[in-house]
């Protein structure tokens, strides 16, 4: 089958092993890129699943790469990585054909090719199961195009690997060929936002042979305020929906229709099964359910308890690990682990509790036209109270019910129920924030003494929490005088550090001792000095994919002076309100002055948390006169 | 023997029975004083190294830590790291409640055995077995045990029990046994007591102990070894690595043995050899020869990580370079030293702890903590050093990666411990000269061209060198504090020096370089020097703390007035002075342009913790000074 299978792909192949183009090795600059230190010329795969006697199915795999090197920078994309797997000698892969070369041009002209040689070429085992093969190719210089290929056989026939176009350098060709025989259904699933060249398909025999192409595609780099750049790689991948083996009593199905996969899902071990086999919380529950009639209240309680009984393992996913029993006593495990958990208890509780799976930010965008299982990388439970779904994460020690860390904010999470389920938006419904009241007094030196309240809420006050966790309360306040560093403090405390249903607080006493500079008469007062606030978080001018700020913003701050006697205010700060299209952001910065007192005040108001690019220049311009107005300074003069 | 075995019985039945009598890792037991401030706390650690002869050693290490915080989470994992000249065994784990009842045991399938080769390697020998616990309840108490045998004995251990700030340390006991009649070599460092030293039957055992020790603070900037705590480092006096054997005794010894397993693979290709005696030819200069050679390899290799051979301590065949076209540090300072040799210029091999944060060797403390390798060339009056896995370096430049520290020479009488250059504030410089124009607004356009050289080079030079140019107006844009401003046009550009010399160009528009009020605008002269963090006050220093590099950084700011804008008031020059360097500011109105110079000269150096305050005033004073502003007004208002 291998056989004839070669001579189809050699023809098609437009880049041959060995022969390399001459405008390529002349090739200075990549033209499409100019700052490009390297290029993939041409990145063809193969993959077809086949079968013989001795091994059964397998998936054979050829991957074939020319890249071109245009800088010293890109030296070691000449060292290649190859990971595969072996998990026990049924099952798993193995590299062969590995060959590389380099190629060079001399000043005279000439082309001197070098080729890989087996002392350069290592295999190393990472972890129990995953290994890699690791080469690098000689003399490589600015200039040189190198070239490798290399054949992959794999047991591992139900997770096709997936094929990446795209890279961060850019590509001048990718081409993938698929070749599926009769037993195996795969749906083919596209990212990105790349068009393809090639998109053909052809019925040989009674197999299927697709190839996708696609060419000059641009380098994928990361940007600030990025959930992740492999959301906007583009791709192509597989998911198994059907086999249909000589081994089998008749066709197994691997979910095609949502319903599919909400029986498939809570009918498993890992999953539906696990999840009712909540009894050893009985008695928990009951104790729980005693503490308070109102729903509202249990159901922060049992999310309180999970949240305290139980550590996160980092572990994202969404069957469980073990059974929840034992993940109980071990008192730590994944998200399934904690959420399931969660879910159980509520239910031994009598309240009507469901888990909800999604896809994290991480994890990429999820198709509702697909109903695939291996999409989602997360599961969170969900109780409807007061006619609304009560959001609940147990891995986040940090937040209240209702409220998902930014993680999770991606899209819509499924609600996995037999008879009623459903679709639920997974958008902010809690903000970050901060509020600051400076109440200051200015003496005739130019000194400020006061007190300053800063107080955080949602997710500003989850993300402090961590922070206190993480290093510590000392290092944290540390931390925060640091961002003042003209700011003498004479006391600075951090209010509830460790509850998360109230305001998380620091406040202090502060002096500055030049805060304000005086010049003859008139002393000059920068009003508001708030870090965030001094400098455009988005620097650059252009923009290629959506900001993602992961929560909506607001910020208000109040600062009320007493002046100093004798002092009148010349000139201060005009008000402002600024508004973006749709309200999508808010600003207000307002001035007053009354009894000797000086008041400021400056909101600046999110409604959203993620803006298109087409939205981007209005964003910053935006931040630019937000930032403009803070800079402003405040003029007293003596009276005469 | 009988009474030996007798010893082993009672042994195990003491264990038992405290076993049994229970729960030693009670959490009610430790002081409360001892866990005031602390994440975690060592409740016992146990290790022994043992010498069994000059290839054999066993490390045996029994720790039981109370992690009282999830800032001590990471206590509760355990890493251990061999090689193919050793082998982990025995390694058990078991988890405790707060009232000391055991938990869980860990399983076998609970050790992970992993790689630890960085992922700029191409081959490195290098294994990790990692175990680790995750438990909800603190504060809880882990216990791990485990062997470590090695067939290598050219690195002794060293120890440093609270070497980490947040960790206080209830009981903690190091012995090393080596075989009778020898004696160890060690050096103990911040305070630690002198050893108990007992002859046993297996040998001559010198322990070490430390107990109730609350946490210690650590204190910025300070050298690396006083962070440590108190510790010992030890080192062997004779040694074995893959069959050779050696002496660390003396750095001359452990030169030799060094320099030996590297001896005899300078063979060049004909051809080559022949290349580069062209090369030089009819060059009587004797440092523009070391240059060509240099410009050569730089131009015909690239630097690969690959720790093969002895251990990772010996160099390719420069012939096996001369194939490739690559090759580690060893193989290329190797192929350099044998290019050198063909065209009859003597070098040495000089083996270095690099790395910016790398704490050098001790002079007096022979031991094998090196881990990079460069080139010496001694010339009659002075000496060149070649970092020969650099492609870009000027000739002779070697930059903070080795600079300021001491080098092993592998000469064939052995080694000698010199010192690598040191670059003084003149050499790593940052001169600034920024054009400004500003607009009546307050806005302003603006031209800055800085030239940086030596260490201060070495950042701009790998961001013009490896980053994009999106990655590289990203990294302008984080570069200054500037309230508002876009970057119209930028360049960067190499300037031929003998120090690493880096040109940058940047055209910037400045929304609101200066601030108005009313009638009057604000300006501050000096927007793109300033400092930024300061460092951190820290009461009752202890500490001695270290300015790693000197440096100067000079700054002229002309800023053209728009016409109908005067000069309200102008700050007088300002000038500070310290022990750790100074700071000159002055402006100057002429015509309708102001003149704004600003010069900042640190040195480096290694100071008293009294001292501290006065550095972090004196930072403060700078932060303060680069703030200065420059008022202007509407003339026609002023008249």
């Amino acid at each position: 089958m291998v056989c004839w299978l070669i001579p189809y792909f050699a023809i098609s192949q437009n880049v041959t092993f060995g022969q390399v183009n001459l405008d390529d090795l002349n090739m200075k600059v990549y033209p499409a890129d100019s700052s490009a230190d390297a290029v993939v010329l041409s990145d063809v795969g193969t993959a077809a699943i086949t079968k013989n006697d001795a091994r059964g199915y397998y998936v054979y795999y050829e991957r074939h790469v020319r890249i071109k090197i245009l800088k010293k920078s890109a030296f070691e994309r000449a060292t290649v990585t190859i990971p595969f797997y072996r998990h026990h000698a049924n099952l798993q892969e193995q590299i062969s054909d590995l060959e590389g070369i380099t190629y060079n041009q001399l000043p005279d002209g000439s082309v001197t090719t070098n080729r890989l040689t087996k002392d350069a070429i290592f295999e190393e085992r990472r972890t129990e199961k995953v290994y890699i093969q690791r080469f690098t190719l000689p003399n490589v210089h600015e200039g040189s195009v190198i070239e490798y290929k290399y054949t992959l056989s794999s047991d591992f026939v139900f997770e096709l690997r997936e094929w990446n176009f795209q890279h961060d350098i850019p590509v001048r060709w990718s081409q993938y060929d698929l070749t599926l025989i009769p037993g195996f259904e795969y749906r083919i699933l596209f990212q990105g936002f790349e068009a393809l060249v090639k998109d053909e398909s052809q019925t040989i025999g009674r197999d299927v042979r697709y190839r996708w192409a696609m060419k000059d595609l641009v380098a994928l780099r990361e940007e600030d305020f990025m959930a992740s750049p492999d959301g906007y790689r583009a791709k192509v991948w597989f998911e198994l929906i059907r086999t249909t083996l000589p081994n089998q009593i008749g066709p197994q199905n691997f979910a095609r229709k949502w319903d599919d996969l909400d029986r498939l899902l809570l009918s498993d071990g890992q999953f539906g099964l696990a999840m009712n086999r909540s009894g050893f919380l009985k008695e928990i529950a009951t104790g729980l359910r005693a503490q308070s009639p109102d729903t509202l209240k249990q159901v922060k309680a049992a999310h309180q308890f999970i949240q305290k009984a139980m550590t996160w393992n980092r572990q994202r996913g969404i069957y469980t690990k073990s059974s929840l029993k034992s993940a109980f006593e071990a008192k730590t495990g994944n998200t399934a682990d904690l959420n399931l958990m969660l879910v159980g208890l509520l239910r031994e509780m009598g309240l009507e509790a469901h888990p909800v799976i999604l896809s994290t930010k991480q994890n990429g965008t999820l198709s509702k036209e697909y109903p695939l299982v291996s999409r989602f990388d997360y599961v969170v439970a969900v109780v409807s109270w007061g006619g609304k779904d009560l959001l609940l994460d147990a891995c986040e020690p940090d937040l209240q019910p209702g409220v998902l860390p930014v993680r999770c904010l991606n899209g819509e999470g499924r609600l996995v129920n037999m008879r009623r389920p459903r679709w639920i938006p997974l958008t902010p419904v809690e903000k970050r924030r901060e509020s600051g009241r400076f109440f200051l007094t200015m003496t005739k030196e130019g000194q400020l003494d006061g007190t300053v309240t800063v107080t955080q809420t949602g997710y500003a006050a989850a993300d402090s929490r961590r922070h206190v966790r993480e290093v510590s309360l000392e290092k944290y306040r540390q931390a925060f005088r640091s961002r003042n560093p003209d700011w003498q403090w004479k006391k600075l405390e951090v209010q509830n550090a460790d509850s998360s249903s109230l305001p998380f607080t620091i406040k202090g006493n502060v002096t500055v001792a030049e805060a304000v500079s005086r010049i003859d008469n008139r002393l000059f007062l920068r009003p508001l000095p708030i870090a965030d606030l001094l400098q455009n978080p988005f620097k650059s001018p252009e923009r290629r994919f959506p900001v993602d700020m992961g929560a909506p913003v607001e910020k208000s701050y109040v600062a009320i002076y007493t002046l100093p006697e004798g002092y009148t205010v010349e000139e201060k700060p005009k008000n402002i309100a600024l508004t973006l299209p749709g309200n999508a952001v808010r600003f207000t910065f307002m001035t007053e002055v009354s009894n000797g007192n000086l008041q400021i005040a400056s909101r600046l108001v999110f409604n959203k948390a993620i803006f298109s690019p087409q939205e981007y220049a209005a964003l910053r311009e935006f931040y630019n006169q937000v930032i403009a107005k803070h800079a402003e300074q405040v003029v007293l003069k003596k009276d005469q | 023997m009988n009474k030996l075995q007798l010893i082993g019985l009672v042994g195990c039945w003491l264990v038992q029975l405290t076993a049994w009598a229970g729960e030693p890792f009670a959490v009610g037991a430790i002081p409360s004083n001892l866990s005031a401030g602390a994440a975690a706390v060592m409740r016992i650690q146990e290790h022994t190294f043992q010498v069994k002869t000059v290839s054999e050693a066993t490390e045996t290490v029994h720790l039981a830590v109370t992690i009282l915080k999830k800032e001590g989470q990471s206590y509760a994992k355990l890493e251990v790291p061999y090689n193919k000249r050793s082998k982990v065994s025995s390694l058990e784990g078991t988890l405790y409640a707060a009232d000391g009842k055991m938990i869980r045991r860990l399983k076998r399938s609970d050790i992970r055995d992993l790689s630890a080769v960085g992922d700029g390697s191409l081959y490195e020998d290098s294994r990790v077995k990692e175990a680790e616990f995750t438990y909800a309840d603190y504060p809880f108490t882990v216990e791990f045990r485990y062997e470590v045998t090695t067939t290598s004995t050219m690195l002794y251990p060293g120890w440093f029990p609270q070497r980490d700030d947040e960790l206080a340390v209830e009981s903690a006991i190091f012995r090393v046994i080596l075989p009778a009649g020898q004696a160890l070599r060690y050096k103990t460092l911040n305070q630690l007591p002198a050893p108990e030293v007992t002859n046993q039957a297996d040998g001559r055992a010198y322990t070490w102990q430390l107990k109730q020790r609350k946490i210690a603070e650590h204190e910025p900037y300070a050298p690396y070894f006083t962070t440590l705590g108190p510790g010992v480092l030890t080192a062997p006096t004779e040694f074995e690595l893959e069959a050779r054997k050696g002496t660390m005794d003396t750095w001359q010894n452990f030169g030799r043995f060094l320099y030996q397993l590297n001896e005899g693979r300078d063979q060049l290709p004909e051809p080559l050899r022949r290349q580069a005696l062209e090369l030089v030819s009819g060059e009587t200069d004797v440092r523009t020869k070391i240059q060509k050679i240099y410009g050569f390899v730089q131009q015909h290799t690239r630097y690969v990580s690959i720790q093969l051979g002895i251990g990772g301590w010996q160099a390719f065949p420069a012939s096996v370079v001369a194939e490739k076209g690559y090759g580690d540090c060893k193989a290329l300072s190797n192929y350099t030293y044998s290019l050198l040799k063909a065209v009859g210029i003597p070098s040495y091999w000089a083996v270095v702890a690099a790395g910016r944060n790398t704490p050098d060797v001790l002079p007096d403390f022979p031991e094998s903590r090196f881990n990079h390798m460069i080139l010496c060339v001694p010339l009659a009056k002075d000496t060149v050093w070649l970092e020969c896995t650099d492609q870009h370096s000027p000739v002779g430049y070697v930059g903070s990666f080795t600079d300021n520290r001491h080098a092993l020479l592998l000469t064939p009488e052995g080694g000698k411990l010199v010192r690598t250059p040191v670059y003084q504030p003149a050499d790593n410089r940052q001169n600034r000269i920024v054009t400004v124009r500003l607009a009546a607004s307050g806005s302003a356009t603006a031209d800055v061209l800085t030239t940086y050289t030596g260490i201060q080079a070495e950042t701009v030079e790998s961001v013009m060198r490896t980053a994009n140019p999106d990655d590289q107006r990203q990294w302008l844009y984080r570069q200054f504090s500037i309230p508002n401003f876009t970057l119209s046009s930028f360049s960067f550009t190499e300037q031929k020096n003998t120090l690493p010399t880096i040109l940058e160009r940047l055209s910037i528009q400045l929304p609101q370089c200066a601030t108005r009020s009313g009638n009057r605008l604000f300006w501050m002269p000096n927007q793109l020097s300033t400092t930024q963090t300061l460092p951190i006050e820290t009461d009752n220093r202890t500490a001695e703390f270290r300015l790693a590099t000197g440096y100067m950084d000079v700054d002229t700011v002309i800023c053209q007035l728009p016409a109908g804008l005067g000069v309200e008031f102008v700050f007088e020059p300002l000038q500070l002075r310290s022990r750790f360097g100074r700071y000159e500011a002055s402006a100057k109105v002429e015509g309708n342009t102001v003149k704004y110079v600003r010069k900042l000269v640190m040195e480096a150096g290694l100071y008293k913790p009294e001292l501290y305050a006065e550095y972090v005033d004196f930072r403060r004073k700078i932060a303060k000074a680069d703030r200065m502003q420059i008022l202007l007004k509407r003339k026609e208002l002023n008249e």
